[in-house]
């Protein structure tokens, strides 16, 4: 195999990651780890992957659309979710169920974003809790920034 | 709403100072500010601005915080309470426009606090999703903007580089105050943060970062150092320089609002930390400019409440050479910002100091004391006596006047406003009817009910209305100097008359220390007209005390007062010259002479060999509890055996022969020791029965017996002693006054006792000199005679030479005239 292909998984290999992933993501939730957002993008990715293999008529195209939202979501990155959420309602073809269930999770995180800062949100301001997912990435990319920053 | 975060690399750069400080300069110009204590592992602004029932709720576990508002936000919990339920309104003094919140870091040090902040920490260490406390602090900015609607937000940040010190600092903040000292290791790590700082993303819509440094706790005199140059040109142009105060160092007080629990160092005056002070109130100025008329409002309010603390707990005074212990208030005793309601109507005192501890629920307000700005001082005064048992109100205003009111004359509805310039302390509502009032009257009532603590006060007085005529200027009233004289030496108490001598001669060694090359001659007014006649006047008891430990030895400077007050009386009564250093070192040189040694010889052989020899013609007193020499024994004539006197018995017998003497049965002078001792049974016993007082009959007994020993000891003034003119010993109950040393004694003790103008002194001297034998009385008939012809006659007899007629003629006639 070249390395082209390699990099390439097959839809079978990725929906073994993606459950190992998947289980492996909820476990580290249960046990309060704090790497457990790392875990989830980890699934966002194999989840995205897949979509872009499938077609969104299929069943597994359609589970994997909506799978790499939900974790997008809960991997805390926000601006990804919205992005794909956006990318995959844009499809024609994808199934009404599959849909609803995407423009739910939006729904459901924006709401539960409000209810948890509402004075943010009051101040028109809850913007500023996306941007701090992104500030925060760049400042730990960045260790000249912060040298200790937790 | 501007927020500004006060951060600092190291601790101990006095951030959480500053931050309290600068919210009520804020607060007192007009603005509305909200303070927020993010130093989470170590809260301390509780301390700065909560009052005791905060701190009270914080130690029960009671108080919500920082830490709760933060904690329900990261666990997703929706907030159950509006968050005025955690602010704490700080008081601020009635009128002001401004507003003060407090949000605390929660229930520190109790448990309850520990606990929720260790629930956070672990809720931290879980990444939730979009839960992280940079999102929690930025709702809780968020919610202090929309709930309380501050000017300004101050956030005392925690120290150090973590999540909480440096991100939340940079994402929250406006303006970053970064407070470092010169320490390298501090410099250094600030500007580490100052490059984080400037580099870290700003969200939408925030305004670019501004950073201020603060270079804190630099020796006075080192704000211009090279060393300061350099961290400046390092960190930048923004950097201001604050002094260090050590006082405030140690104690973190406020500068306006403290709350040490130390005392207070107080070795300087009221102008203790003046250059901090001064340096933080500009900075915080220049750093938030607005009205500037209310800052300087302000500023003028801090500074007249600062300097009023100082003066109330200041534990010392300073003096010339050293620093005196003042009686000051007891922190514990005074609270600040008190709030005092009633009929819907309140003012808040700025100061209130109690009876006794605040905490204690007994405890009474003994003065309020608030800063006035443009109200009518009168009017505020009389709202506090009457609406409070205070006896004393002190009006604090911007003019840096104080005035002080008394509840005594409440009678007439209006406040009485008094003369005095300082604030009491708490000795003044012991001693003082009214501690306002420190007229010269109630200060001698003071001393009269047998209080001490206002003798410096009283000589002060004395000084001034006596020796001040020597400078010009200052009103001279010898009848108010002669009544304190009077007053003082009134005392009979010994303790308190022991007291008396130590505050005059104490006021005596400062001004002669400060004033020894310019104006002496204000020391010798003190010494001449107020030392010495108290020393003569007050009970003996108290005066030998005083010329004992006015010994040579142990004395720091100058010629001891004691030996100074027997030198004038030498001087001024008998025309002689006292001062037995210089006798020891004339007549010395004159037996090494003699002997052809060399005086400076360092061993025994030179001058100092001499010493014993000397040791005499230093006067020494004492007072004695035996018998004295005509009560010690008699030898029976007939059988040679001795028997026991009865003092008592021998005393009224020779009373009622008119037969009593004074040297050999009340004192005696111990030509050989130079030593004047007083009897004091026999003084007793004698004043009893003649039904005089003790006192006067010993201090008589004392001048007369001094006067013995200084007619031995003196030197004429050309510097010649007379060492064999001297009073034949007192040795036992045959002994004889002479008639020549007596007659002459008593002429110049009564001389004496004129001129110290005591009527009760003069009036026991009569009536002894009554019942004592023909050379004791025949002063009576001298009594016309010059001083000057005394003096003469007396020194013609001292040098041998014989007197001249018609003084011998004189003297024997008044004996005899006596003797009839």
């Amino acid at each position: 195999m070249t390395s082209a292909e390699l990099s390439e998984p097959t839809e079978d290999e990725l929906d073994v990651l993606v459950s190992i992933a998947i289980r492996r993501a909820e476990l580290l939730v249960n046990m309060r780890s704090p790497i457990s957002a790392e875990a989830w993008h980890e699934v966002m990715a194999y989840e995205e992957q897949l979509a872009r293999i499938t077609s969104s008529a299929e069943i597994a195209g359609g589970v994997a659309r909506a799978g790499a939202v939900t974790a997008a979501l809960a991997a805390g990155r926000r601006p990804d979710a919205r992005r794909l959420a956006a990318q995959y309602l844009a499809e024609d073809a994808l199934p009404s169920e599959r849909r609803t269930v995407i423009e739910r999770a939006i729904e459901q995180d924006a709401k539960l974003l409000a209810q948890r800062f509402p004075a943010l949100t009051k101040r028109g301001r809850l913007g500023w809790i996306d941007e701090l997912g992104a500030w925060r990435i760049n400042v730990l990319a960045n260790p000249h920034v912060f040298p200790c920053p937790a | 709403m501007e927020t500004v975060a006060f951060y600092s690399y190291k601790g101990g750069v006095g951030r959480t100072l500053l931050v309290a400080n600068t919210a009520q300069f804020l607060a007192l110009s007009g603005r509305r500010v909200v303070v927020l204590d993010l130093d989470l592992e170590a809260p301390g602004l509780l301390h700065k601005l909560g009052n005791s029932e905060v701190l009270a709720r914080a130690a029960s576990g009671k108080l919500p915080g920082a830490v709760d508002e933060l904690l329900s936000t990261v666990e997703g919990q929706p907030q159950k309470q509006s968050l005025r339920k955690a602010a704490i309104e700080v008081a601020l003094p009635t009128g002001t426009k401004g507003a003060l919140l407090l949000i605390p870091a929660g229930s520190a040090p109790s448990h309850t606090y520990w606990a929720a902040f260790e629930r956070l920490n672990n809720a931290l260490k879980s990444n939730r999703p979009n839960g992280g406390l940079p999102e929690a602090i930025l709702e809780l900015q968020a919610r202090i903007a929309e709930e309380l609607d501050p000017e300004f937000l101050l956030v005392d940040s925690r120290t150090g580089i973590t999540e909480l010190g440096g991100l939340a600092t940079s994402i929250l903040a406006d303006r970053v105050v970064c407070l470092t000292t010169a320490a390298a290791e501090s410099v250094e790590g600030t500007l580490v943060v100052a490059q984080a700082l400037h580099a870290a993303p700003r969200l939408s819509s925030q305004r670019p970062l501004r950073v201020d440094y603060l270079l804190t706790r630099i020796p006075s005199g080192s704000t211009r150092s090279d060393q300061v140059a350099r961290i400046s040109k390092v960190l930048g142009d923004s950097v201001t320089v604050l002094p260090h105060d050590s006082g405030i160092a140690s104690e973190e007080r406020l500068l306006a609002h403290e709350r040490s629990t130390q005392t207070v160092r107080g070795n300087d005056d009221d102008n203790d930390g003046k250059e901090l002070f001064s340096a933080t109130l500009t900075w915080i100025a220049q750093a938030f400019p607005g009205h500037k008329q209310d800052a300087e409002k302000a500023r003028h309010r801090m500074e007249a409440v600062h300097r009023t603390w100082q003066h109330l707990t200041r534990t010392t005074d300073r003096e010339d050479g050293g620093y005196r212990s003042r009686n000051a208030w007891s922190e514990d005793r005074l609270r600040e910002r008190v709030r005092y309601e009633k009929d819907k109507k309140w003012r808040d005192a700025d100061i209130v100091a109690y009876d006794r501890p605040a905490s204690d629920k007994a405890a009474k307000p003994l003065m309020i004391i608030e800063y006035v700005d443009g109200e009518d001082r009168d009017t505020v005064a009389r709202w506090w006596l009457n609406q409070t048992q205070a006896p004393v109100v002190a009006v604090l205003s911007e003019s840096s006047e104080r005035r002080l009111y008394s509840g005594k004359s409440r009678w007439d509805s209006r406040a009485h406003h008094s003369d005095r310039w300082d604030i009491p302390l708490p000795g003044d509502f012991d001693t003082l009817a009214d501690p306002t009032d420190v007229s010269v009257d109630s200060l001698l009532n003071a001393v009269r009910r047998g209080h001490a603590e206002h003798l410096d006060r009283i000589v002060t007085e004395w000084v001034h209305v006596s020796a001040s005529t020597l400078h010009g200027g200052a009103p001279w009233k010898p009848q108010l100097a002669r009544k304190i004289l009077d007053t003082l030496a009134s005392v009979d108490d010994e303790e308190l008359a022991r007291q008396v001598l130590w505050a005059t001669s104490r006021h005596l060694h400062h001004r002669g220390h400060r004033m020894r090359e310019k104006e002496g001659s204000s020391d010798e007014l003190v010494l001449s007209d107020l030392f010495s006649p108290l020393l003569w006047r007050l009970p003996p008891k108290a005066s030998i005390e005083i010329l004992k430990e006015h010994g040579h030895r142990g004395m720091p400077f100058g010629a001891p007062l004691g030996m100074l007050s027997i030198g004038l009386l030498a001087h001024e009564l008998l025309g002689l010259r006292y001062d037995p250093d210089a006798t020891f070192r004339l007549e010395g040189q004159r037996i090494l002479d003699r002997a052809g040694r060399s005086a400076e010889t360092d061993d025994d052989r030179g001058l100092y060999g001499l010493a014993p020899k000397f040791r005499h013609t230093e006067i020494s007193f004492e007072i004695s509890l035996d018998s004295p020499p005509l009560a010690r024994c008699e030898t029976d004539l007939d059988e040679g055996k001795p028997r026991s006197v009865d003092l008592a018995r021998l005393i009224s017998d020779r009373i009622a022969a008119r037969s009593l003497i004074t040297t050999g049965l009340l004192g005696d002078y111990q030509a050989r020791v130079g030593r004047v001792v007083l009897y004091e049974t026999a003084i007793t016993q004698c004043a009893e029965m003649l039904a005089l007082r003790a006192r006067h009959v010993g201090s008589v007994t004392l001048i007369h017996e001094t006067i013995h020993a200084l007619a031995h000891l003196g030197r004429d003034l050309d510097g010649r002693m007379w060492p064999e003119f001297s009073l034949p010993a007192a040795d036992g109950p045959l002994f004889e006054p002479s008639w020549f040393h007596e007659t002459l004694t008593q002429y110049f003790t009564y001389q004496h006792i004129v001129r110290l103008r005591d009527m009760a002194l003069l009036h026991a001297f009569e009536s002894m000199s009554n019942k004592q034998t023909p050379e004791y009385r025949a002063w009576q008939r001298l009594k016309g005679m010059p001083m000057e012809d005394a003096r003469s006659w007396f020194m013609n007899v001292r040098r041998g030479v014989g007197v001249p007629a018609p003084w011998p003629n004189l003297m024997f006639d008044a004996i005899r005239e006596e003797s009839r």
